[in-house]
């Protein structure tokens, strides 16, 4: 039997070894692309556009420019899981909130607007932690995974539970599973975003036109390269995290030499012990983890925060099992859902579609079919004035430019053969025969 | 603002199809894709879909 002081003494080197571990600097390039692809696998099961890394800073109204053609933007995806958000180019602070949330306790726009008073509550000039309480909830379902430390901590999940109860179980192969607790969303309409990005595009049209498509090649074979903005209209965050590992082979440690054999560590069947031993290795954690040259708290279940944002405590553990809870300081965004706008010619924003259904490629869905009307008298009109086989530029253009003016506009195709015989006899009374 | 996306227009006669293809192509050239597709013989002449996409209908 192992006396508490040995005890303390290999809760110390395992914690360091699994703080060690924890470093990402180690990784190799395909590791770190593994552990992307499979956390966002896990995040992309929900159908919300993972994130990746974990990050606070994104929010409703934020504007990526997604540069990549769309056809490579579904290999990326399919590859590593998730899309980078490299482009921030603007912020948006769209209103919308309060009306969206009628009734909703202390969602209101403006500088309180969602997140910040969940982030920043209101104080009389003293710093409180941050109030998710309000916030509307949601939930995620349980997510398994397999861990090896074989050539390296390869891990899937970037959460740090996982290296530290790897080394607690002292295993080299684990299976486990992974709960998002504690889990948030919020957001805006779509048609409420809209308004606040194509109010934007106007102001931009001169930023935008740079990223209008290029002209298509003679010849050239499939459509032309564009760009996109995708804004954010709603986030999932997630405060807390559950890991659970499994241990599923033999020790690691069996056959290092220099290294502690199989300890009991953490047996729940000696009840004082095993608290005894979780306040050890939580005081441990807390300390590796803490703010330089702060003392581990007393209460060994408030572990400060990890360097990194989060903190983990030991929350059960038996010989073959460890289950652990990570907390982060702030919820952190773990997925997201957004509208792509297609940058059109001279800068002009096109309709929004779904990010999701974009990058997963699913078909694009056409509009309902209008009736086919024929070509009555201002058709005709309009087709002698456009010119034959519609190759009076000047004329299309001008038509194009009265109908972006009309409230009721409607594309060109449809209006010459479609059931709008009233703006026909508009367009060929103010341009056609004015 | 960017005028709407051409709409698929239904019913429309096998003798005006190529005329609504050539205008779907000329008046927007967001339009990139055109589907054609057998609708029925109404007794008279034979009626067909047009279907428009400014984006590949076929990705993924």
């Amino acid at each position: 039997m192992m006396t508490a002081h040995a005890v303390g003494r290999w809760v110390i080197g395992a914690v360091l070894v699994a703080l060690a571990g924890c470093s990402t600097t180690r990784m190799s390039g395909d590791q770190l692309a593994r552990v992307a692809k499979d956390w966002a696998l896990g995040i992309r099961a929900s159908q919300v556009i993972p994130v990746y890394p974990l990050t606070e800073d994104l929010q409703p109204g934020d504007v990526f420019l997604v540069e990549t053609p769309l056809a490579d933007q579904v290999k990326v995806y399919s590859e590593k899981g998730f899309l980078p958000l490299e482009n921030l180019v603007v912020r948006l602070h769209p209103k919308g909130y309060r009306d969206f949330y009628r009734g909703w306790p202390g969602v209101e726009d403006g500088k309180h607007a969602p997140p910040r008073r969940w982030q920043f509550p209101k104080t009389a000039g003293e710093e409180v932690p941050a109030d998710y309480s309000d916030a509307p909830l949601a939930a995620f379902p349980t997510y398994n995974f397999s861990v090896s430390r074989s050539g390296g901590l390869s891990l899937a999940i970037p959460v740090q539970s996982v290296p530290v109860g790897l080394n607690l179980l002292d295993t080299a192969s684990a299976n486990g599973t992974i709960t998002l607790k504690d889990a948030y969303t919020y957001g805006l309409p779509a048609r409420a975003m809209d308004d606040a990005v194509k109010g934007w595009g106007r102001e931009s049209r001169e930023y935008l036109q740079q990223y209008a498509p290029p002209p298509v090649e003679p010849g050239g074979k499939g459509p032309a390269k564009s760009f996109y903005l995708r804004v954010i209209n709603r986030v999932y965050l997630v405060k807390t995290v559950d890991v659970s590992l499994f241990s599923n082979r033999a020790t690691a440690a069996d056959a290092s030499a220099g290294v502690p054999g199989k300890v009991d560590l953490l047996n729940i069947g000696s009840d004082t012990e095993a608290k005894k031993r979780f306040d050890e290795v939580n005081k441990v954690l807390a300390a590796a983890s803490g703010p330089k040259g702060e003392a581990p708290a007393a209460d060994a279940a408030a572990a400060p925060p990890i360097s990194a944002g989060g903190s983990v405590r030991v929350a059960m553990a038996t010989s073959r099992s460890v289950s652990m809870v990570e907390s982060f300081a702030r919820p952190l965004v773990i997925g997201y859902l957004a509208t792509d706008y297609r940058i059109l010619d001279k800068g002009e924003l096109g309709p929004p579609q779904a990010s999701l259904a974009v990058i997963e490629g699913r078909p694009q869905l056409p509009a309902t079919p209008i009736p086919y009307s024929g070509c009555d008298s201002n058709c005709g009109k309009l087709k002698v004035w456009l010119g034959d086989d519609f190759n009076n530029k000047a004329n299309v253009k001008q038509l194009t430019q009265w109908m972006q003016q009309q409230p009721d506009a409607v594309a060109l195709p449809d209006l010459m053969t479609g059931p709008y015989p009233d703006l026909r006899r508009r367009a060929v009374a103010e341009i056609v025969e004015p | 603002m960017a005028l709407p996306p051409p709409s698929p227009k239904a019913h429309v006669p096998r003798d005006e199809v190529s005329n609504e293809v050539k205008m779907m192509l000329k008046l927007d050239d967001r339009v990139r894709w055109i589907a054609v597709v057998f609708e029925k013989n109404d007794g008279v002449q034979d009626l067909f879909t047009v279907t428009p996409w400014t984006s590949d209908p076929t990705a993924g």
